[in-house]
């Protein structure tokens, strides 16, 4: 029986077609995920060697990690402060008693023989998080319910060498700590799973418990699905936001496919893998692993007071969500920006220390400190083509260079000049950005008289006419000439390193192409 | 509930109670030889009845999937089968009896089964309960615990002094080659 229903499932393989994918009103769709989620600490789980990622093969193993025997566990606190604060941002309630178990199965890349996990006493439990119009992935209206967060061992590393036809295994990751959190199965679309994942992503960055990254491994997902009440079908492993999506698309087909055509007990609940194209049956619940659990014996119970869920909520940062209120309304910045800031928090906190010093001088508004940060400062990372190191320029300067502008110290010109000039240069740190005005000469000039200026301004618009003179002879009205007159200031600001504003230069270019 | 269950059991612990320190063991042929040569195994000192084990369940099929689970050979002899299936239920009652319900593990549901049982009876004491304050100034003694003598420090196990030719990775499976 059970080699003709794997057969059956075998050969009931769906592809994803080329025509666009939809869910059907009568077809319905019903998701729940289960999220293992790296927590960012210093130390292992249940040994004091440290994390890592890409670190040299098996150099962060302790006797425990890869299960001599004798080696003992005892629970790294560090893992326990970060799962309390997920489960606080998830909205759970803490269970004051809650206590380890062992899952029982053989593989290689689990030295002790079992996974130490939390499988009858959760840390966690009965949370939720809202989807809404400040989220900071898209707009979906929607509660999802938080089953369980559970503290749980991750394994080591599989590298399977099929040019040396060997499998071998690296330890580092061995008993790394994690979290599982199992949703409820409240997801009715694909929206609502993509919206809640990044989400989660984003939160637990936010909140310093994870890294936040699908790619690296640091968050893996497994998700299940089950169409009309028909038994779930569980696919394991899923590395993306685009895989997930794809084999959830492949597998609602699969399963609408075999429900229009009466096949409805051919659904049966079994584990599926995806090869990027299509579903495919792994393993059914008859041949499921008897995991054998039971509670572990060497670790002691995590008894916490009674009063640690108030105080871990208390030195909670604020959510994502309530910063995404905030960015829009007060900040009035559009949302894409605010989305950009929020998932990289050193920048949200960089930004916010200069709307803190820029804001309080009264004249300079948001948009200002906006256009700058966004336009100037991060702009200018990318136009050089690189990464954005805000040690370069500390808030406080950027900050300064803003007041320079606007006070009229400075041409915008000259302080995109000077911006650039920082962030090739950054040995240049020491000094203020009045002394570093001064030291490239780049101040607007103070110093002569407005006749000796407007003489020097002559001077320098003259010979850029000479320069272009063919150019500029054949056009003189109309939008062309326009164009053209930003031409020539554009190269006068380069002669005059854009210490001249562009408007007193383009009064006199005006004056003397009149005259020609 | 450790003892109950012992007891039950008639575990004669008394044959066991010595430890001593045998010869060095200089290469890898008495390596082999030593583990080779068991001299006493838990089975045996547990005396147990056929009454004690009677409503345990385990057949040809329990025994196949646990050896297949455990990544061992299923091709055993009958009469090998009869034994493992004699030792697994030996195991199964002393665990029964270690959790103290008479009900078989393999019907107890998820709910049921968490008895927390451990080896010393001063475990069963919970700690004092953990506060944040508690917590925070646990994880700032952390790096005053780390302990070299379990393993904790970078590269504390020279991989290629066990076996230059897995030098970094352990090597765990012959597979196909391209």
């Amino acid at each position: 029986m059970i080699i003709f229903r794997r057969s059956l499932h075998y050969s009931g393989v769906c592809q994803s077609s080329g025509s666009p994918f939809k869910l059907y009103p009568n077809y319905k769709f019903k998701c729940g995920l289960e999220i293992h989620t790296q927590l960012k600490t210093k130390y292992k789980l249940f040994s004091l060697s440290e994390t890592s990622f890409n670190a040299d093969p098996n150099s962060k193993i302790s006797y425990f990690d890869i299960g001599l025997p004798g080696a003992q566990p005892k629970l790294n606190p560090e893992a326990l402060l970060l799962a309390l604060k997920a489960a606080s941002a998830l909205n759970c309630q803490i269970s004051l008693q809650s206590k380890f178990d062992r899952k029982h199965y053989f593989y290689r890349d689990q030295p002790l023989g079992y996974q130490v996990t939390q499988y009858y006493h959760p840390l966690a439990a009965n949370g939720h998080v809202e989807l809404n119009k400040f989220d900071v992935n898209g707009d979906v209206s929607k509660v999802i319910g938080i089953e369980q967060i559970q503290i749980e061992q991750d394994t080591g590393k599989l590298h399977y060498d099929k040019f040396d036809g060997v499998i071998q295994v690296d330890y580092n990751r061995s008993n790394t700590p994690l979290i599982e959190v199992i949703t409820k199965p409240d997801f009715e679309n694909l929206l609502q799973v993509e919206v809640f994942l990044k989400n989660y992503q984003t939160l637990m960055r936010h909140m310093g418990v994870c890294s936040g990254n699908l790619e690296t491994g640091a968050i893996r997902v497994d998700v299940n699905l089950s169409v009309n009440g028909f038994p779930r079908v569980e696919m394991k492993n899923l590395a993306s936001h685009g895989e997930i999506q794809e084999a959830l698309k492949s597998e609602y087909s699969r399963q609408v496919s075999l429900l229009k055509e009466n096949k409805g007990d051919q659904i049966v609940q079994e584990t599926r893998g995806f090869d990027g194209k299509q579903t495919y049956s792994q393993r059914l619940k008859e041949n499921s692993v008897d995991y054998r659990y039971m509670p572990d014996s060497e670790l002691p119970v995590i008894n916490l007071d009674k009063s640690i869920a108030e105080e871990i909520r208390r030195i909670l940062p604020r959510t994502p969500t309530q910063i995404m209120a905030e960015l829009l309304s007060t900040y009035q910045l559009e949302k894409k920006y605010a989305k950009y800031i929020i998932d990289h928090p050193e920048l949200l906190k960089y930004y916010y220390k200069v709307c803190e010093l820029v804001l309080q001088d009264q004249g300079i508004k948001t948009n200002v400190v906006n256009n700058w940060f966004f336009h100037e400062f991060l702009g200018t990372f990318t136009k050089l083509d690189m990464k954005v190191n805000i040690v370069i320029l500390p808030a406080h300067k950027l900050s300064e260079l803003i007041f320079a502008v606007s006070s009229g110290d400075i041409s915008l010109t000259s302080a995109r000049l000077l911006l650039k000039q920082l962030i090739l240069e950054p040995n240049t740190s020491d000094k203020s950005i009045k002394e570093l005005i001064e030291f490239y000469e780049l101040g607007a000039p103070s110093d002569i008289s407005a006749t000796d200026l407007d003489k020097a301004v002559t001077e320098v618009c003259e010979a850029v006419l000479l320069e272009s003179a063919s150019s500029t002879k054949s056009d003189k009205k109309g939008k062309k000439v326009a164009h053209k007159i930003k031409f020539l200031i554009g190269m006068a600001m380069r002669k005059t390193q854009g210490r001249i504003k562009p408007d007193v230069l383009q009064k006199k270019f005006e004056e003397l192409i009149g005259k020609q | 509930m450790l003892r109950r269950g012992i007891r039950s059991f008639s575990i004669s612990i008394g044959t066991c109670q010595k430890a001593k320190v045998s010869q060095e063991v200089l290469s890898r042929d008495e390596i082999s030889k030593l583990l080779n040569t068991p001299t006493w195994k838990v089975g045996d000192l547990m005396k147990t009845t056929e009454e004690d084990i009677q409503d345990v369940k385990v057949d040809s099929s329990i025994i196949r999937k646990m050896l297949k689970l455990s990544g061992l050979k299923e091709d055993v002899s009958p009469e090998r089968e009869t034994e493992l299936i004699r030792a697994l239920k030996l195991q199964m009652g002393f665990i029964k009896k270690l959790y103290g319900t008479g009900e078989e593990m393999s019907v107890r549901g998820k709910k049921s089964n968490d008895t927390n049982f451990r080896l010393m009876a001063e475990d069963h004491k919970p700690d004092t309960p953990l506060t944040l304050d508690i917590l925070l100034a646990e994880i700032d003694a952390l790096p005053n615990k780390v302990d070299p003598e379990k393993g904790e420090f970078t590269s504390s196990i020279d991989i290629k002094k066990l076996r230059s030719s897995n030098n970094p990775l352990f090597s765990s499976k012959s597979i196909e080659k391209v």
